[in-house]
């Protein structure tokens, strides 16, 4: 009887892997329908579709920029840093100190990783410098008296901490007024051999923020105690742009600061949404203008499903989602695959048929597309939708 | 007894559901599949000879009169096949459980049964290769259609025995389905993989009637009836029509020349034509009638040692039903087995071992070369 056992045993195993394809051949010997494959192309619901602004304020930005001479827009940045102390404490005595030398820390986040001879400038500008402060304004203040010196990058740097240490009399370009209470400004300009432009950390940044040391000397006897470093770290920052033109009811804009967002609505076809099984869903937006942006340093469309239409409060599904890559200075149609969303919307309790177009990174790119929207004449934004009808799988 | 109505009633439970997995071959994929026989895997290592006068299989109903203690038996097979047709070939193996049957006398005349075993079987996968014009570019997809399942017989009979002869009765209730899956993938990776799953079901009910008679001490012959019903189909719950069930006759002889030989051999016809019409209506390549023979002989190493490693050996030749595509000539396939067997438990138990070489073979489009093991278990009281 064991052997019994064992003889079934081993052929119920022998069984349980099974393999039964064999080559077929349709409509000859294909015992089911052929399944038909339809595209469609569908609008967005007309005036539907609208951008909203101001999802990411300036403290919250990702990276500061600065540029010179770049089609996507002049750009420069501030830091305001928090105040030096005008003594330390050394054996219970707050003491006076003398000032060896200053260093300068910026991170730099992104840059064309094409051009050489990358160099930031730094400008004292007031320390009244706020995120209400304009372009003009700014610009206006970064003049060759107001200029402290030059940072050159390496090339070999494409992201990470940029340092320049001052000395001697370069430091009484550091002097703080009185009426600045201890408090640097720092203008930043770049420039380089020709059009440029980087991305350098702001108070948001994961990669961390810009510094200003101080390598102070006390005046004890004691020559350890003697020298002391004071790193400031900046309480403010912010960056200016040029105009990006205005906002036009009649486009859409991603992107740019305070960031914008557009909310676009389309209503599914019922034999889509019924019969149809989606193959591939392409959310196509037509740029109003070349989208340009700081070469080779990618910025992406992002789109996601909503939950409930609620405007622009609505939430992004961020389980869904779709995204492209923007390409520089192109002005051809951006195609974004979303069938990962549209397919929600064929679902017995659906979620809001709409979709949210934001810019990643957010609020910290050259890039700030316009798109047309549905009131623009042409050009709307429109889903290009191919779906499967399936056949009659029983054909005997 | 209860024990044995236990194992009996376990063994049945177990069995009906298995029926499901089942042989695959493309000569399975149109009209109801691939037919099947309810034979013992004894009577299948000779060639299926004996099936008409073996308690253990289920054709014939007046072969119960056999059954004077209660038995239970079951089949099980392990196919390995390659197949060829004209867009290419393959190989490929499955396992079938084909025959569950329990049986007990009644009375001292009066013997019953009931089986579970596969009518037609349906379990295939095509695979197909194509192109599509996707945003007017053509793109490669590779689509694959895949059946599970059947036709599956619930037999419930019952057979009396009479002096020289004996008369059968059965109650057919036939059930299965077929779950399809069709899953179409495109070369190009920006499409979404397609799946469309559907579930086929079958009921409908059958008669048949047995006789075996017995001229004298060596020869028995045998021939059975069988009448289907319509068989009412539902797509995913929803009614999809009827099918008619052809008519089955069958005739054998079994002579046994000594206590050690036994010889046989039958003919079964089934009515297929009649699905012709209403296969091609729905789409289909039609149906033909279709006529099994087989022959065989088992021979034992002494007259005191029957079921202990007798030789048994047997051909069959079988014409299939369905056309694979419309306009073929009918197919066929042609078996030959070899098999043996082994009691033990003091005749409480039986193992029986068969090999079968099958081909089959459809135009010069189709053909197929499968080898099967078969094992049978029965159990005795």
């Amino acid at each position: 009887m064991r052997s019994l056992r064992w003889l079934v045993l081993g052929v119920l195993l022998a069984g349980c892997e099974q393999e039964l394809t064999v080559p077929g051949h349709c409509p000859e010997f294909c015992p089911s329908g052929q399944p038909k494959v339809f595209e469609i192309v569908l609008p967005a619901a007309a005036s539907s579709d609208s951008s909203f602004f101001g999802y990411l304020g300036y403290s919250e930005v990702p990276a500061l920029l600065v540029s010179d001479g770049l089609p996507a827009g002049e750009a420069r940045s501030w830091y305001r840093f928090f105040s030096v102390p005008d003594s330390i404490l050394v054996r219970d005595t707050l003491r006076p100190y003398t000032v060896d030398s200053i260093a300068v820390i910026l991170t730099l986040i992104a840059r064309d990783s094409t051009k050489k001879g990358l160099v930031f400038d730094l400008y004292r500008i007031p320390v009244t410098t706020d995120t209400t402060t304009s372009f003009e304004a700014l610009n206006g203040e970064l003049t060759p008296t107001s200029w402290i010196d030059s940072m050159p990058v390496p090339d070999s740097v494409q992201r990470g901490s940029v340092r320049r240490v001052f000395t001697g009399a370069s430091l009484d370009r550091f002097v703080i007024p009185a009426s600045d209470s201890g408090k640097h400004a720092l203008g930043i300009r770049v420039r380089g051999p020709g059009p440029t432009g980087a991305r350098i950390s702001s108070l948001a940044s994961s990669t961390g923020t810009a510094s200003f040391v101080t390598y102070a000397r006390v005046a004890v006897a004691d020559t350890t105690l003697q020298k002391h470093t004071l790193s400031q770290t900046p309480e403010a920052a912010g960056f200016v742009r040029t105009s990006n033109g205005g906002q036009d009811p009649d486009l859409l804009y991603v992107g740019d600061l305070p960031a914008g967002r557009t909310i676009l609505r389309f209503e599914l076809p019922a034999v889509v949404r019924d019969s149809g099984t989606l193959l591939r869903v392409t959310l196509e937006l037509q740029p109003a203008r070349p989208m340009t942006g700081l070469a080779n340093d990618a910025a992406s469309l992002e789109v996601r499903g909503v939950d409930k239409d609620l405007g622009a409060k609505s939430t992004p599904l961020f389980a869904r989602g779709g995204g492209v890559d923007l390409p520089e200075g192109s002005s051809a149609t951006v195609s974004v695959d979303v069938i990962g969303i549209v397919d929600l919307w064929t679902l017995p309790q659906p979620p809001a048929s709409m979709l949210y177009v934001g810019l990643r990174p957010e609020g910290g790119s050259f890039h700030r597309p316009v798109f047309h929207s549905t009131r623009s004449g042409s050009g709307a934004p429109q889903l290009r939708i191919t779906y499967l009808v399936p056949a009659p799988l029983e054909k005997p | 007894m209860n024990r044995v109505r236990i194992v009996l009633l376990g063994a049945l439970a177990l069995g009906v559901p298995a029926l499901a997995q089942a042989q695959s071959s493309q000569f399975g994929v149109r009209g109801l599949g691939l037919p099947s026989f309810p034979f013992s895997i004894r009577t299948q290592g000779s060639g299926g000879a004996g099936g008409l006068f073996d308690p253990a299989s289920a054709v014939n109903p007046a072969s119960l009169f056999l059954v004077t203690r209660p038995i239970a038996s079951f089949n099980l097979i392990q196919n390995w096949r390659s197949s060829e047709n004209r867009y290419g070939t393959a190989t490929g193996n499955d396992t079938q459980f084909p025959l569950f049957i329990a049986g007990g006398q009644i009375s001292r005349r009066l013997s019953g049964g009931v089986s579970a075993s596969v009518y037609a079987d349906r379990t295939f996968s095509l695979a197909t290769e194509d192109s599509v014009e996707l945003r007017g570019i053509p793109t490669a997809v590779f689509d694959t259609l895949e059946s599970r399942g059947g036709l599956s017989d619930l037999r419930f009979a019952a057979a009396y025995r009479g002096d020289g002869v004996a008369f059968g009765l059965g109650f057919h209730l036939m059930t299965g389905t077929n779950r399809l899956a069709y899953r179409r993938v495109f070369d190009d990776s920006s499409y979404a993989r397609v799946e469309s799953l559907a579930e086929l079901s079958f009921i409908g009910v059958g008669l048949s009637a047995g006789v075996i008679v017995a001229p004298n001490d060596h020869l028995l012959i045998g021939a059975t009836a069988r009448w289907d019903g319509d068989l009412s189909m539902e797509l995913d719950t929803l009614s999809n029509g009827k099918l008619p069930l052809p008519v089955t006759l069958s005739g054998g002889i079994q002579w046994t020349p000594s206590a050690r030989l036994t010889v046989g051999g039958h003919v079964i016809r089934q009515a297929w034509s009649k699905l012709d019409q209403p296969l091609k209506d729905r789409g289909g390549s039609g149906a033909d009638n279709s006529l099994s023979a087989s022959a065989g002989f088992e021979l034992a190493r002494s007259a005191r040692t029957l079921d202990r490693f007798p030789l048994r050996m047997g051909i069959r030749w079988a014409s299939l039903p369905f056309p694979l595509e419309d306009g073929l000539a009918q197919g066929s396939e042609f078996g030959v087995s070899a098999g043996t067997g082994y009691a033990f438990g003091g005749g409480r138990g039986v193992l029986d071992l068969a090999l079968e070489r099958i081909w089959r073979q459809q135009d010069s489009g189709f053909s197929e070369k499968a080898f099967a093991i078969k094992l049978g278990v029965t159990i005795r009281q």
